[in-house]
């Protein structure tokens, strides 16, 4: 910084260096040739993290809201693209708020799917058939509307140099539009599954914007088919494999229910068992596996095919980064939960619980539920430590951004932004940031 | 007065400005390369982005201005920030704040108090809603499931025992007012458990009337199922885990990442402790029942007496205590409601009958 420490400001200074002898700029346009950069620091993190633990203990859950506030204005301010830093303006009363909307709506909703079932468990095995169908399939519309209104609400309160984003389209057609792509994958066995995720997407992309100015994406879902023909060919071989014991098992003679079955029939369809679930684990242990050079593939595909206005987007993430990374955070979560339940083992073992029996009931109830989200906690504190963290970076670095962006034509958003968030992607547990 | 080297955004446009930052008397005030002044910000509505951290930029915006930010490389900006606007870090309490500080705290407290005591308190005049018709329904597909998990589907048929059992059953009916066709079934098992289903279904388990030193003891534990029946506990109890299952699964959300884990736990827990009020009050009325049907109720008193010797003994019978948490409050309850009077609950020959039931 030069001559900065005056007292007066002559009419002519020096051209602002900074952005413009960085990235050459003529008036306010910019050459980009660069990727956004992610400077989070573990000590930065550490303690908040901390904070959002202990609070989240002590409130049972109920702090949520302000803690993931604090984790995405965190995140948020630590990625900076043209030197300037990401903003994040949402607050925990907004999300709270949201949630408070969503329960008054979904604990009757539950609560009366819960006895239809229960009513329909009485007059017999169809009618309570059709009372899970319709539970399930509201619960996915209701997942897929969660997912974009979440997007919508997280866009509109992420700001770069004061410029926000925002998200047109509908959660309603969004959600009928997942539900027919999922209803084609599961009739395809899964080969529609690439094509169901580039319509989707593309839906998503082609509505997000900042500013005035709209992501474009117009990708084909053909080269994801090269990476997805592994984890398709699991599926089917599992799917194989359960049709023949269901074949198998349908010839033999089950006329009273499993007890009743011959001796030999048994041991018959546990030998088949046997020999194929080696087959089985294979399969889904390979679909698992192959799933994350195809998860690599497709941020990939889909980031190459984006563009913002002059700007053009590529990655470079690989799948096997992605697999180690997944594996390290399962093997230390496990490490953290397994000491967690040799505790709580350890506690019930020694604990005199009939001590308890005749003291205040209530009393019992909070103390075993806090001891119980305290142990399930510790697994949260590795989260946004390891896997948000790392995937960020990660995200970050091989994100590379090419092209031309005219600053002072960016303008800003006039869409209406909404005034409350994420309720219904609260409730039904969708994660993400 | 320095000024400071700074970018701004004016949340118009993507443009970032190089500006001369400069603390002012009444305002801080951005001003362009060209002299132009960009924005003057009073004091009192500047406010921090984030909180100052070393190492990192000191970013500010306005409360007037939401869009617009500004970034400071250099810290030691801020004694004079904070000389200037005292309530920089500290967010002033204005009357919005407070009200929204205590309506989180009001909606807490109104929570937990609906959580904890919310689904007993309306399960009982919702029970009265539920159908009849649909209490049998419930009644007879759980009567079914009980059978075949615990006696794979076999029950005990002798006639004449079923006979003195069913007997027994109409004179407790007698002097109870139930809208339910009481049905009795005994489980071929050797379990020790009694169960009272919704819609009037009672099962009665073989380990019980073996271990039964009397008839008054069975007709202790009937009265007691019975109760339940007449006082709509199963219908409640159900309305119950069901409302708080629903409102654990809607509270904690994705609280630990394993919210089913802890809304299963937390309900077998609450669920428990509205059982034991539960039970107290199946205790009274079936001490009252036996009462008014002329049945001496000690006989209850001795059948759980005889339950807890069989457990100090080593037997367990683990499937009695966690439905009928035995304490000895529960027992001085019941001696201080019996008076003694009353005679037996069928006669020697009927006894026998039952004895053999399962024969």
């Amino acid at each position: 910084m030069s001559e900065a420490t005056r007292t007066d400001v002559p009419a002519h200074t020096a051209e602002p260096e900074r952005q413009e002898q960085a990235y050459g700029e003529r008036h306010a346009t910019v050459i980009v040739n660069q990727n956004p950069i992610y400077d989070g620091r573990l000590r930065e993190l550490v303690p908040l993290v901390a904070v959002n633990f202990l609070l989240n203990a002590v409130t049972a859950g109920f702090y949520r809201f302000w803690a993931k506030t604090r984790l995405r204005h965190y995140f948020l301010s630590r990625i900076s693209f043209l030197s300037d830093r990401l903003i994040y303006t949402g607050t925990g009363k907004e999300l709270f708020v949201g949630f408070l909307v969503i329960v008054g709506i979904l604990v009757p909703f539950f609560g009366a799917f819960d006895w239809l079932s229960n009513y329909a468990l009485g007059q017999g095995m169809v009618a309570f058939g059709a009372a899970q169908a319709a539970y399930f399939a509201s619960l996915m519309f209701l997942f897929h509307a969660a997912v974009y209104r979440a997007q919508r609400y997280r866009l509109s309160r992420i700001t770069w140099r004061g410029i926000r984003g925002g998200q047109s389209g509908s959660a309603f057609v969004y959600a009928v539009r997942a539900m027919g792509w999922s209803l084609a994958t599961v009739l395809t066995a899964g080969l529609a599954y690439p094509l169901m995720r580039t319509n989707l997407m593309g839906y998503r992309i082609n509505n997000a914007r900042f500013g005035q100015q709209e992501f474009r994406f117009d990708g084909g879902a053909a080269a994801l088919y090269g990476y997805w023909l592994l984890p398709w060919v699991s599926v089917l071989i599992v799917i194989a494999c359960v049709i023949a014991l269901v074949g198998m098992v349908g010839t033999l003679n089950i006329a009273e229910g499993i007890e009743s079955m011959l001796e030999e029939d048994k041991a018959a369809v546990g030998d088949v068992m046997l020999k194929w679930s080696p087959v089985v684990y294979g399969a889904l242990g390979l679909f698992f596996l192959s799933g994350f050079w195809y998860r690599a593939k497709e941020v990939r595909h889909f980031t190459g095919h984006t563009t913002f206005g002059e700007l053009s987007f590529t990655s470079r993430l690989g799948g096997l980064k992605l697999f180690l990374l997944y594996l390290a955070y399962g093997l230390l979560l496990s490490l953290v939960i397994g000491v967690a339940i040799a505790l709580l083992a350890a506690g019930v073992h020694y604990f005199d619980w009939r001590a308890l029996e005749d003291k205040d009931s209530t009393a019992t109830m909070f103390i075993g539920l806090g001891v119980v989200v305290l142990l399930l906690g510790t697994g949260s504190l590795l989260k946004p430590l390891i896997m948000q963290n790392l995937l960020v970076r990660m995200f970050c670095n091989s994100l590379a951004v090419k092209g031309r962006i005219e600053t002072d034509k960016l303008l800003q958003s006039q869409m209406q932004a909404p005034r409350r968030g994420e309720g219904l992607a609260d409730a039904l547990d969708i994660d993400g940031f | 007065m320095t000024d400071y080297p700074g970018q701004f955004n004016d949340g118009k446009t993507a443009v970032s400005h190089a500006v001369a930052v400069r603390p002012e008397t009444d305002a801080l005030t951005v001003i362009d390369t060209h002299g132009t002044v960009l924005a003057r910000w009073p004091w009192r509505k500047v406010r921090l982005i984030e909180a100052v951290t070393s190492g990192r930029p000191v970013r500010l915006s306005s409360r007037a201005d939401m869009d617009a930010n500004l970034t400071i490389d250099d810290t030691s900006i801020v004694p004079i920030l904070q000389a200037f606007a005292p309530y920089l870090r500290r967010e002033p309490f204005d009357r919005q704040r407070i009200l929204t500080a205590a309506g989180i705290v009001v909606t807490l407290a109104l929570m937990i108090a609906i959580f904890a005591f919310g689904p007993p308190l309306l399960a009982r005049p919702l029970a009265k809603f539920i159908p009849v018709s649909w209490e049998d329904d419930i009644g007879a597909q759980t009567e079914r499931l009980v059978h075949r998990m615990f006696a794979g589907g076999e029950t005990c048929s002798g006639a004449e025992g079923i006979a003195a059992l069913e007997h027994l059953v109409a004179r407790l009916a007698a002097v109870t007012r139930t809208p339910y066709k009481l049905r009795l079934t005994v489980a071929d098992t050797p379990m020790v458990n009694a169960l009272a289903l919704p819609g009037g279904r009672i099962i009665l388990f073989r380990g019980l009337i073996e271990k039964a030193g009397s008839p008054n003891e069975v007709a202790g534990v009937l009265a007691h199922e019975l109760a339940h029946v007449t006082l709509r506990h199963p219908t409640q109890g159900l309305i119950v885990s069901i409302g708080w299952s629903a409102m654990l699964s809607a509270l904690t959300g994705g609280a630990s990442g394993s919210s089913d884990a802890v809304a299963q736990v937390a309900s077998e827990l609450a669920t428990s402790a509205y059982s034991r009020d539960v039970e107290a009050e199946a205790d009274a009325e079936g001490v009252a029942i036996l009462e008014r049907a002329n049945i001496d109720g000690r006989g209850l008193i001795g059948f759980f007496n005889l339950v807890r010797k069989l457990e100090k003994k080593g037997l367990k019978i683990p499937e009695f205590f966690s439905s009928h948490p035995l304490t000895d409050r529960r027992i001085a309850a019941i001696e201080a409601a019996t008076s003694g009077k009353g005679g037996p609950a069928m006669s020697k020959a009927e006894w026998n009958a039952v004895k053999q039931v399962c024969d």
